[in-house]
């Protein structure tokens, strides 16, 4: 009878152990990062009673003081700390950094905090309305017209063109007009250098219906391209490499695509669509390599597409994710299809620690719900092709219900597909090709068809990650330097661009093509019904009778 | 894509998550456990020949679930019959109703 003490053991500690992780924190906190000389993101929204942490991640002094000096402090934060505020009224917030800014806010280093649920039209420069679907008809010319981007932007109304002659400009383009269409005559050409200097190549931040077209963004602080709390957005042709965090990135943004774009030598994703439900964004055609992460997306998701594209050679590829330190938990309802994921085990691509975590996965689901993974191909990877993993961050967030459908999955080192971490319920197989799985048998007890097999909580990942975690504090790992990477290959220019090189249009013809970003994602409707494998993903069919 | 929320996944009853983690280790120890008390009893066991003592053993060790499952079944007769029921059928009974109640319950 000495088998009931330990049978009752066994059940209190599995059980002290789901208490813990089951309470709800709320110690949670949204972050803002302060960098020479900006805020990232310039736009944060919290609900009330939230708490924002300014990081300082810059190497000049700054501080954060309230436009009429409500809150906040003239006290510089010191480098790599921070300074927490709460707030505990819904409202506007506007801040800004006393060393760089203006003292009424008009200009310079500032930023906003949205407290609760307010109207949109409460913190952004322009109305919704201020957004216009078409073309105004009118082109301005850089450098013909305007010395600069941001000189043309300036003198720019909604719905205009601004058509970027090749060169190299060295500027940061805050675009804060609505509907505006950017875009470069040669994508190659026309390149947008941060010097290792300034934060963004383009920021449009809480304007609507930016178009951003055959341009290319590099060696940014921050972020190659990147949209902050928009509606309507649309990226297309663009490359970024050798920006110091995200390379094209959509944050708290609803209703885009990004398309036919290029991303490398970002230490963290290549491509990010973060906190938004329904996100209703596409991204399509795109490549990302050399990255921390090819894609990641945070509290993403609701006709979130990831369709027809490459990711390799990063080092991580694919991940998104539930994090408590944004909104909209969890990550949910991405439709992963139709990629080709591969070789993404590399130690010379940048990373920061947590990017560094997710080394040779191919796919990482961590704790989403609902994805839709299908028809991709994921080969070559040193950990795991495909992993669905709780994640752990204030909260304890299982990942439940993703579906998996007939993907390749070949070659990974440890497994090809994993599930990983306490109660993970009810994720399906079905008509994946693959060799191994941990736990074994995935495909046949977890069927979509047959799932009654409690088979969620192998902790073998769990283990994986934990010595990737303490590797990755220690900061002891091997990785690359953001700002040495080669220039990528040319990339292909937008079709109507080419056919403007060689000066054989007619304007009509090139009028045609300037399309604000209203109602993107409707409009793209069409197009998800058309996808299908890069091609490049079909050697890996050669060995494999699977089509 | 149609179809894809078919789980009503967004509040898990706590039960759920309990009994799903539960659920995976549970086989692992009544493995753990009928394994272990079979090979006690085998050592106990009054054999008319040890080729007998050898043959459960390597029975047991090697074909995990069953052979101690058969063992306990029709050959134990040390461990009392009480204690032997309830880790066989108990565990499975056990093992059964949590499937069950999963299935219902999402």
């Amino acid at each position: 009878m000495k088998l009931v003490p330990f049978v009752i053991i066994v059940f209190l500690s599995s059980f002290v152990f789901f208490t813990a992780c089951d309470q709800v924190n709320k110690e949670g906190f949204t972050g803002v990062r302060v960098i020479d000389n900006s805020y990232s993101p310039p736009v944060v929204r919290i609900y009330e009673g939230g708490k924002v942490r300014f990081f300082n991640a810059g190497n000049n002094p700054h501080n954060v003081i309230a436009v009429g000096e409500g809150w906040g402090s003239y006290e510089e934060i010191p480098k790599n700390d921070y300074l927490d505020v709460t707030f505990e009224k819904e409202g506007l917030y506007k801040y800004l950094c006393s060393f760089h800014a203006s003292p009424e806010g008009d200009w310079g280093m500032v930023g906003s905090v949205v407290v609760g649920d307010i109207d949109y039209e409460d913190y952004s420069n322009f109305q919704k309305a201020d957004a216009v679907e078409s073309f105004s008809g009118e082109i301005r010319f850089v450098p013909t017209d305007y010395d600069t981007i941001q000189d043309a932007v300036n003198s720019s109304n909604p719905g205009d063109m601004i058509l970027v002659s090749p060169g190299i400009y060295y500027e940061e383009v805050i675009v804060n007009v609505p509907s505006l269409t950017i875009r470069g005559v040669d994508r190659n050409k026309t390149i947008v250098d941060g010097e290792f200097e300034r934060a963004n190549g383009f920021l449009v931040a809480g304007v609507d219906g930016v178009v951003i077209e055959n341009i290319t963004a590099r060696n940014a602080l921050l972020n190659g391209f990147y949209w902050a709390t928009v509606e309507g957005y649309r990226g297309s042709y663009l490359t970024a490499y050798n920006n110091g965090d995200y390379g094209i990135y959509a944050f708290d943004a609803v209703d885009g695509v990004l398309e036919h774009s290029y991303a490398s030598g970002s230490p963290d994703a290549g491509f990010y669509i973060g906190q938004c439900y329904p996100c209703d964004a596409v991204i399509n055609n795109v490549i990302s390599e050399n990255n921390g992460l090819g894609y990641s997306g945070t509290n993403s998701g609701g006709d979130l597409y990831i369709i027809n594209s490459i990711f390799r050679n990063n080092k991580g590829g694919i991940a998104p994710n539930t994090l408590d330190s944004e909104l909209l938990p969890p990550e949910r309802e991405s439709y992963i299809i139709g990629n080709l994921i591969e070789n993404n085990n590399n130690l010379k691509a940048p990373a920061w620690d947590a990017q560094y975590i997710s080394l040779g996965n191919g796919l990482v689901i961590a704790g989403g719900n609902n994805n839709y993974i299908k028809n991709n191909v994921i080969a070559n990877h040193d950990v795991f092709g495909l992993v669905i993993s709780a994640a752990l961050d204030d909260n304890y967030w299982p990942a439940h219900g993703n579906i998996i459908e007939e993907n390749l999955i070949i070659n990974s080192g440890k497994a090809d597909i994993a599930v990983s971490g306490v109660s993970n319920l009810r994720n399906c197989f079905e008509k994946n090709q693959f060799d191994t799985s941990i736990p074994p048998g995935i495909q046949l007890f977890n069927n979509c068809n047959f799932n009654i097999l409690p088979m969620g909580s192998d902790l073998h990942g769990l283990w994986n990650l934990i010595a990737r975690v303490i590797n990755a504090n220690t900061g002891n790992y091997e990785k690359g330097n953001w700002k040495e990477f080669d220039a990528p290959d040319p990339q292909p220019n937008m079709p109507i661009m080419k056919i403007v090189q060689n000066k054989d249009y007619n304007f009509e013809e090139f009028k045609k093509s300037i399309i604000p970003a209203v109602e993107v994602f409707e409009g793209y409707r069409n197009k998800l019904n058309e996808i299908s494998l890069p091609k490049e993903a079909y050697k890996y069919f050669d060995k494999n009778s699977l089509q | 894509m149609p179809g894809v929320s078919i789980f009503p996944i967004s509040d898990v009853p706590f039960l759920s998550l309990f009994l799903n983690f539960y659920g995976y280790y549970l086989p692992f120890f009544l493995y753990a456990t009928w394994t272990s008390l079979a090979l006690v009893d085998i050592s106990q066991n009054r054999f008319s020949s040890n080729i007998y003592k050898v043959l459960w053993t390597l029975i047991v060790t090697f074909i995990p679930l069953f052979g101690s499952f058969a063992y306990h079944l029709f050959v134990a007769d040390q461990i009392h019959v009480a204690v032997r029921a309830t880790m066989i059928f108990g565990g499975i009974l056990i093992f059964t109703g949590i499937i069950v109640y999963l299935g219902y319950a999402l």
